[in-house]
């Protein structure tokens, strides 16, 4: 019975990446779902001061730059290829949901961390936008238990 | 990662109790897990002024058993056996993590309405359960999807 068709597996730029992953997958296979992972990089504006002369970076790209280094060959390890890793600039809830609706997904897969808490990781300015998910979303308690 | 053993599907006493135990009933089946149903009835004393001589009405026995008369039918209709089907009193997260922590749950289940947002994508009580859950949470999507614009 194919209870799941899409699996989303959102995750942070950091070694928790694995375990997600890994999870992710063995849901994929159990529910012969595809699979595929979103990473939303929260957009940082940096002023440096135009009138010294210095061209503002462009933090955003940067990390997104950064988060894809990072995240590919954790990525290929599990089996998944460059197009299933997407990486998006924006607020982090709405992105997800935004990658969700986009990819078909049913389930959405996050992590979380007792201490740092959800609130974390969902901004309370995402509270205005009602939410577009009808996925069901599994939180991985990523804590050593 | 291992395989989910033990699921808790915590359940209100409405009409959203057969889709969400319909859920949890594949999710234990794909996982070969145990499966247990709570529901948490939310204690409310009515005090009626005592110098009255009016016996004071414990509202909490009357909403437990009518929990139990909606849900009863609802898990023996899903073949559940009935000592799966545990409704205690008390307040709603509380009662859910410290039954999953009694019970060794490695998966709890929960439903969520989508108008709430993701940031409330959990309710107040889901966000506690959520927070605090030493194991895996799953949330339920309950609300029907919309239609595509």
């Amino acid at each position: 019975m194919s209870l799941y068709r899409h699996i989303l597996v959102a995750l942070e730029a950091d070694e928790e990446a694995h375990r997600l992953l890994a999870h992710g997958k063995q849901l994929a296979e159990k529910f012969s779902a595809a699979l595929s992972a979103v990473h939303v990089v929260e957009p940082v504006a940096a002023d440096l001061g135009g009138d010294v002369g210095v061209v503002p970076t462009n933090i955003s790209v940067e990390l997104s730059e950064q988060s894809r280094k990072l995240l590919l060959p954790i990525c290929a390890s599990h089996g998944l290829i460059p197009d299933q890793l997407q990486i998006l600039v924006g607020p982090i809830s709405s992105s997800i949901r935004d990658a969700a609706d986009d990819a078909g997904a049913d389930l959405i897969v996050i992590g979380h961390h007792r201490h740092r808490g959800l609130a974390a990781l969902f901004g309370h300015t995402d509270k205005g936008v009602v939410g577009k998910t009808h996925c069901d979303v599994l939180v991985v308690a990523l804590q050593a238990t | 990662m291992k395989p989910y053993r033990h699921i808790l599907v915590a359940v209100e006493a409405d009409e959203e109790a057969r889709r969400l135990l319909a859920r949890a009933i594949e999710l234990a089946q794909q996982f070969g897990a145990e499966l247990t149903v709570l529901h948490v009835v939310e204690p409310m004393p009515l005090n009626i002024n005592g110098d009255l001589g009016v016996m004071p009405m414990d509202l909490s026995n009357e909403s437990i058993e009518q929990a139990r008369r909606w849900l009863s039918p609802i898990c023996a209709a899903a073949a559940l056996e009935p000592a799966r089907l545990r409704i205690e009193l008390g307040s709603i997260t509380h009662t859910i993590l410290g039954t999953a922590k009694d019970l060794g749950v490695d998966l709890i289940l929960i439903g969520h309405h989508r108008q709430r947002g993701l940031a409330a994508l959990f309710s107040h009580t889901d966000q506690g359960v959520v927070s605090k859950a030493r194991c895996d949470v799953l949330a339920v999507a309950l609300t029907a999807p919309a239609a595509t614009a």
